[in-house]
C-alpha cells in the first residue's frame, strides 16, 4: 500500500519509521514533530511538592502529574514561559521533558550512593539524580564538551547540587579511574536525536542512516566504559532520545556480547506505556533478554521518544 | 584541579561575618572551599574525598559567597541555604518586586542608610543579596538565570 509522504522527513527518516511501526508510521511522525507541551520537575532540594504546587496554582497554573515519574507534572495551562518564572529562577522546579525524566525514575538512585552520569550536560538527570541522593552520597556530572559545562555548572548551582563534582573528560576513558567506582551509572548517550525532533526540526530533514551507525560506534565505546565503571552489584541505565535500532538495542548488544557479567534488568514504570526492545531488526538478530528494555514512544505517553535499558553488573 | 577547604579559623571568620550581617547562619557539616580570589563554595565532606580520585576536575560543590571589602555578599543558593533563620537585614518583597529584582532592575527600599547588603525575600524564600543605596536596592543576580518581564 503505498504511503502518503510524511511532513518534512527525509526518505531515511520515513523509511525507518515505517519499517519500526508500520501502520502507525504517520502517528508516530506527527506527534514527534508536534511536540508534547512543557513539563516541570519539582525540585526538592529546595522546596517541598506540596508548596510549589499551591504556589503554582495560586498563580493561575494547572498541572497534571505525569504518572510514571515521582515529581514531574505536565504545564497543562500557565500564563508565563515555564523557563521565565520567579520560581524557575530560584531553582524551585527543572523545565524537562516527560519521557527524559523516565531513565533516573528507572536507575532508582537512593541516598547514600555516588553515582555517575557520564554524558551530564545540561544537567536534566543530574539534579533528577541529585534530588533522590537528597544530599546524602554524591553525583559525578561528566561532560566531554567545555562548552556545554557552563549550561550544566548553571543548572546545578540554580538547583542547590551540593554534592556534586563536575569534570570535564572523554566518557570513553573514564574507566581508566573509574573502573568499579559507582553504585549506580547513568548514561545517556549522545544520539542523533530523532525522539525530540520539535527541538531541532531540521534533523527530520537531515538525518541519515550513516549518521546513525557513526553515533553507534561512539556510544558501543561509552557504553562499555560506563559498565567499566559500575561497581559489580551495581547498576547502569543505557538511554537514549532516539528511535534508531542501531543506536539503542544494537549497543546494548555489543555490551551484552563484551561483557560475561552484564545482564538486562526488568523496567516496570507505573503509568508508562512503552513497547519491548526489538530483537529482530533488518534480518539482525539481538538477544531475547533486549525485549526487557524498553521503547517509548510519542503516541503512547504525549512524550519525547526514548529508549530505556537497565544493565547489572553480576557481583564477582 | 586543586580546591582549598577554608581552615577552621577561616570558617570561624566567615560564620561571624554571616552572623553580625543577618542574625544567623547554618553551616552543619557542610564544608567551605576557597574558589578563585575572594569566592567561596560549598560542598560536602564526601564530595571532597570522591572528587579527589577524579580527573579533570572543573568544580565541586556550589558558589555561596563573595568578599566585597568587609562584607560577604551570598549568592541565591548561599543566603537560601546558609542563613534560612537570619533575622536582620531582610527585605520582604512581594511578587512583582521580586520579579523586578531578579529581572536586574533596582526598587524602592525601607532599609536604612547604614545597610549596605540585605537579603531579599519573598514569601518566607530568600531570592539573594540586594545592595542599598540612597532608598534604592539592586539584586545581585548572575545574567544567566535573569527573567524577563512578560
Amino acid at each position: 500500500m503505498e504511503r502518503q509522504p510524511l511532513p518534512q522527513m527525509n526518505d531515511d527518516l520515513q523509511d525507518l519509521i515505517g519499517k519500526l511501526v508500520g501502520d502507525e508510521a504517520e502517528e508516530l511522525a506527527s506527534k514527534l514533530i508536534e511536540g508534547y507541551g512543557h513539563s516541570i520537575r519539582v525540585n526538592t532540594l529546595k522546596i517541598g511538592e506540596a508548596e510549589l504546587l499551591s504556589i503554582l496554582r495560586t498563580q493561575g497554573w494547572s498541572l497534571e502529574r505525569i504518572p510514571w515519574t515521582r515529581y514531574g507534572y505536565r504545564v497543562l495551562k500557565c500564563d508565563v514561559n515555564p523557563g521565565n518564572s520567579i520560581e524557575h529562577s530560584l531553582g524551585f522546579y527543572y523545565v524537562q521533558g516527560p519521557a527524559s525524566m523516565a531513565p533516573v525514575e528507572v536507575l532508582l538512585p537512593v541516598p547514600g550512593e555516588v553515582v555517575l552520569d557520564m554524558c551530564a550536560s545540561p544537567g536534566s538527570k543530574t539534579t533528577q539524580i541529585a534530588q533522590e541522593l537528597k544530599g546524602n552520597g554524591v553525583v559525578v556530572a561528566n561532560d566531554v564538551s567545555r562548552g556545554r559545562l557552563k549550561a550544566l555548572s548553571s543548572n546545578l548551582q540554580r538547583c542547590g547540587v551540593l554534592n556534586c563534582v563536575v569534570t570535564l573528560a572523554d566518557g570513553r576513558v573514564f574507566w581508566r579511574w573509574g573502573r568499579n567506582m559507582f553504585d549506580k551509572v547513568l548514561l545517556d548517550a549522545p544520539c542523533s536525536s530523532l525522539g525530540i525532533i520539535i527541538r531541532s526540526p531540521r534533523v527530520a530533514g537531515s538525518w541519515t542512516y550513516r549518521s546513525s551507525l557513526r553515533f553507534a560506534k561512539v556510544q558501543s565505546r561509552l557504553l562499555l566504559s560506563a559498565f567499566d565503571c559500575t561497581k559489580p552489584g551495581g547498576s547502569l541505565v543505557y538511554s537514549t532520545c532516539t528511535i534508531v535500532p542501531e543506536e539503542n538495542e544494537e549497543v546494548v548488544s555489543f555490551l551484552l556480547s563484551t561483557r560475561e557479567n552484564a545482564q538486562l534488568a526488568d523496567i516496570n514504570l507505573q503509568g508508562l506505556s512503552s513497547r519491548p526492545g526489538i530483537t529482530d531488526w533488518d534480518g539482525k538478530l539481538y538477544p531475547e533478554t533486549l525485549s526487557k528494555s524498553c521503547r517509548i514512544y510519542p503516541q503512547e505517553n504525549g512524550s519525547e521518544a526514548f529508549y530505556v535499558a537497565k544493565i547489572v553488573k553480576a557481583s564477582d | 584541579m586543586r580546591f582549598r577547604v577554608l581552615d577552621s579559623a577561616l570558617t570561624k571568620s566567615f560564620l561571624g561575618k554571616l552572623v553580625a550581617q543577618f542574625g544567623a547562619t547554618e553551616l552543619g557539616e557542610r564544608v567551605l572551599l576557597r574558589s578563585g580570589i575572594k569566592r567561596i563554595r560549598m560542598t560536602t565532606l564526601e564530595t571532597l574525598e570522591v572528587a579527589s580520585r577524579m580527573r579533570g576536575v572543573q568544580s565541586l560543590g556550589i558558589y555561596v559567597a563573595k568578599l566585597v571589602g568587609n562584607d560577604l555578599v551570598l549568592s541565591t543558593e548561599g543566603a537560601q541555604m546558609l542563613c534560612k533563620s537570619a533575622n536582620k537585614n531582610i527585605e520582604l518583597v512581594d511578587r512583582e518586586r521580586a520579579t523586578d529584582l531578579l529581572a536586574g532592575g533596582m526598587v524602592t527600599t525601607n532599609q536604612k542608610a547604614m545597610t549596605r547588603f540585605v537579603i531579599a525575600s519573598l514569601d518566607g524564600h530568600h531570592l539573594g543579596i540586594s545592595r542599598v543605596s540612597n532608598g534604592k536596592m539592586i539584586l545581585y543576580v548572575a545574567k544567566w538565570r535573569r527573567i524577563t518581564w512578560p
